[in-house]
């Protein structure tokens, strides 16, 4: 039986005008206090705690670079319902006991033993999983650990829906499938939205054995003049445009691009990747969907077009730090931390809405005006 | 006209902020210790006169110094200094030097260069963009910058010109012996220019034993230097890398084992003014975010080994050897105390006195290159 906490989280999600962001928002970081140790011990370092803690706005956000050291996995696993807290700690905030997890030892139970081997994902397997980052700042992989993929899940397609994002009958993904990349939180989104929204016959994952094949692309196109979605990293869609011939896409088709230009030295503006995606596909930028995600997160933004503020969905909030880096409250982080601070730079519009202006450039550590790429040997 | 030397020695209260003092005689031995004796002898004007210029060259030869007739130099943003060095490099040879500045860094270029005597100013051209035809011009390339902006120019330069790339690098600091005057000198050397030139102390090693004290004296001058000499506001993304380092470090140290003390942080109240960082020993050299934000690390990580204290309260015994991590990255190394003979070979083109990161004297092999040889070129002619 599903624990409580993980009950009302999910009916949130599903009905997110039936309940309080701020109330869901403040058992979570209670319970997360209490069950994982990482974050309990740097909650306590900055001298928080639950128990003084009554806005949203004031949950500490852990730094996503706390996620790039495996020695301290950012992750429990909630109790079956009904089973009595073992802490010793004192109760504190408004976590009921039911709620409390074991944090007995100062580590919680379940972090000891985590070694989650990344199940193929997609195919509506909800089962654990760990993600990995792309390790563009440091060259150090961060980790995501899943206990379960469900929560995940029903962020993803809840907000697909409530969000309005398209659904047209067909998507194509450029990338592998998530059987070949299990350590890739985006491409089990992308099995995730394929298995739900997508899952016929002519949907594909184009890349296979590192290599973007659109082959199958055009000839489902030539058979079949339905829209399409087309889903893949900012990177792939560059790789696209300096490799193949235009590739109208039937009218009513919408492409998802995310991720920036991860490991490449590549620049190019955002306003001239539209520009030369929408004369590829033949499609008006307003056709152009942008993902705010990270592997940090459970839940994700969208926009669409250029100079658009990117939309949350209910679980998730924004704020900002003093410096203007976006700090997300993502409910959906339910086994890990909800409170991340990233360092991309963005304007709040409000708590949903942000415009986002980018990655930090000093996120790279630097020496007498030079990056940390540079730097390495 | 006036011969070089003597305008450049006139007009070296313009330069001195940058290079430091110098006078003409001092310029002159400059040349003598690059180019030998001849050279000077013969320039008894200060002027180069290449024509002129056939020095013995071992048995049967003779060799003439060939200086470049013009030197292109592109300057990177950080500091000044870059800028001033290499132009008085570049005027000493007697070249007209072009200076490609940064595009939006060091707004007072220009005024200052325009500040110059006219017979120096003469020899100087300055742009924000580069001008196409100015690659065809140079007959040597002096490039400061990334690694990516030396790559770029070492393709456009023709391979057979000189070229002298200064790309990252950053300074550390060996401290066997930590005291409240180390901490000060150190906080000299962090606090001056706020670390933005490659000459700046990023880390400093010293026995694991006394870092913890050594940080709160640390923390003492930094809070010190910060009441006499403020390091002032920055911009978001630069406070934000301060403000998101801190976090990271804080996590790890709240997160580290009863008794443990491989992650410390010391920070300024309220705001990002100085940031001192303890760290484990890495197979990395750890670079700051700026701004007034430096690295501990324990001594012994360089030297696994060996004990530097043994026993306590007597001086430090020297290690047989040091494993320094990236050493190709170093610019300089400073010592306390003071004693180079104290350590093994060190991997680095600069050894100094802590306090002194900042001021490289005006003849200084920048990265371990012989700045005014390594522009010219020679022609060996043979005696019958």
């Amino acid at each position: 039986m599903p624990h409580p906490l993980q009950n009302d989280l999910y009916r949130f999600i599903a009905d997110p005008a039936g309940g309080s962001f701020e109330a869901l928002a403040l058992r979570l970081f209670a319970w997360q206090y209490e069950n994982i140790a990482p974050y309990h011990h740097y909650v306590r370092a900055l001298g928080r705690n639950p128990a003084d803690t009554t806005r949203w706005q004031d949950i500490p956000a852990l730094p996503t670079n706390a996620f790039k050291h495996p020695h301290l996995p950012i992750c429990s696993v909630l109790p079956p319902s009904g089973r009595r807290a073992e802490s010793e700690r004192a109760t504190s905030g408004s976590v009921s006991k039911e709620e409390h997890g074991e944090l007995a030892s100062g580590r919680p139970a379940g972090v000891q033993a985590l070694h989650f081997a990344g199940q193929a994902s997609g195919r509506g397997l909800a089962g654990q999983a760990t993600f990995h980052t792309s390790g563009t700042t440091t060259g150090q992989h961060g980790q995501h650990h899943f206990p379960e993929t469900g929560t995940y899940q029903r962020s993803i397609l809840a907000a697909w829906q409530q969000l309005r994002l398209p659904t047209p009958p067909r998507a194509f993904f450029l990338s592998p499938p998530p059987a070949e990349k299990p350590h890739s939180s985006l491409i089990h989104m992308f099995g995730v939205l394929n298995h739900a929204h997508f899952g016929g016959s002519d949907s594909a994952f184009l890349q296979k054995a590192d290599l973007l094949d659109t082959s199958t692309l055009r000839q489902a196109l030539a058979h079949d003049a339905s829209p399409i979605l087309l889903a893949g990293t900012a990177l792939a869609f560059l790789h696209l445009l300096k490799t193949t011939d235009p590739l109208p896409l039937p009218p009513g088709s919408r492409l998802l691009e995310t991720g920036g230009y991860k490991n490449s030295r590549r620049e190019l503006s955002k306003k001239e990747l539209y520009a030369r995606l929408s004369r590829h596909f033949e499609l008006p930028t307003g056709a152009l969907i942008n993902e705010y995600s990270m592997t940090e997160l459970s839940s994700q933004a969208y926009t669409h077009g250029l100079g658009q503020a990117h939309r949350l969905p209910p679980w998730c909030r924004a704020r900002l730090t003093a410096q203007g880096h976006l700090i997300l409250h993502d409910l959906a982080n339910l086994h890990s931390c909800a409170a991340i601070r990233t360092q991309d730079f963005a304007t709040l519009i409000d708590d949903h809405h942000f415009l986002l202006h980018g990655r930090d450039p000093a996120a790279l550590p630097r020496g007498c005006s030079l990056t940390a790429e540079d730097l390495r040997p | 006209m006036k011969p070089p030397i003597d305008s450049l020695a006139q007009a070296a209260s313009h330069f001195a902020p940058w290079t430091g003092e110098f006078d003409a005689e001092t310029l002159r031995h400059w040349l003598h210790l690059e180019f030998g004796p001849h050279a000077v002898g013969e320039m008894p004007f200060g002027y180069f006169q290449p024509a002129d210029l056939l020095q013995p060259y071992g048995p049967q030869t003779r060799t003439r110094l060939i200086p470049p007739q013009t030197i292109l130099h592109i300057i990177s943003g950080n500091t000044p200094h870059a800028l001033w060095q290499t132009l008085l490099r570049g005027l000493l040879l007697g070249a007209h030097n072009l200076l490609k500045l940064p595009s939006q860094a060091l707004p007072d270029i220009e005024k200052k260069i325009a500040a110059l005597p006219a017979e120096l100013r003469a020899k100087i051209t300055t742009a924000r963009e580069l001008p196409t035809d100015w690659l065809a011009r140079a007959e040597a390339f002096v490039v400061f910058g990334s690694d990516a902006t030396i790559r770029h120019f070492r393709e456009l330069a023709p391979p057979h010109l000189p070229f002298l790339a200064h790309g990252p690098k950053l300074g550390i600091a060996l401290i066997s012996e930590p005291d409240p005057e180390a901490a000060r000198l150190a906080a000299r050397d962090i606090a001056t220019f706020n670390q933005q030139g490659c000459l700046s102390l990023h880390t400093l090693y010293l026995p694991a034993a006394e870092i913890s004290s050594f940080g709160d004296e640390l923390a003492r001058a930094l809070a010190a230097r910060e009441e006499c000499d403020p390091r002032g506001p920055l911009d978001p993304s630069a406070d934000g890398a301060i403000a998101t380092w801190r976090e990271e470090i804080r996590f790890l140290a709240a997160n580290q084992a009863a008794g443990q003390s491989d992650y410390q942080l010391w920070e300024s109240p309220g705001d990002t003014a100085w940031t001192i960082i303890r760290l484990p020993g890495q197979d990395e050299l750890p670079v700051s975010t700026l701004n007034r934000s430096v690295i501990l690390q324990p001594l012994e990580a360089l030297s696994p080994d060996h004990s530097f204290r043994n026993p306590p309260c007597e001086r430090p015994t020297p290690p047989a050897r040091l494993r320094i991590p990236s050493p190709q990255l170093l610019s300089g190394i400073a010592l306390y105390p003071y004693e180079p003979e104290f350590w093994p070979a060190l991997p680095s083109p600069r050894l100094f006195p802590l306090g002194q990161a900042q001021t490289p004297p005006l003849l200084w092999h920048h990265d371990g290159i012989a700045p005014l040889a390594s522009l010219v070129r020679y022609q060996d002619q043979f005696i019958l």
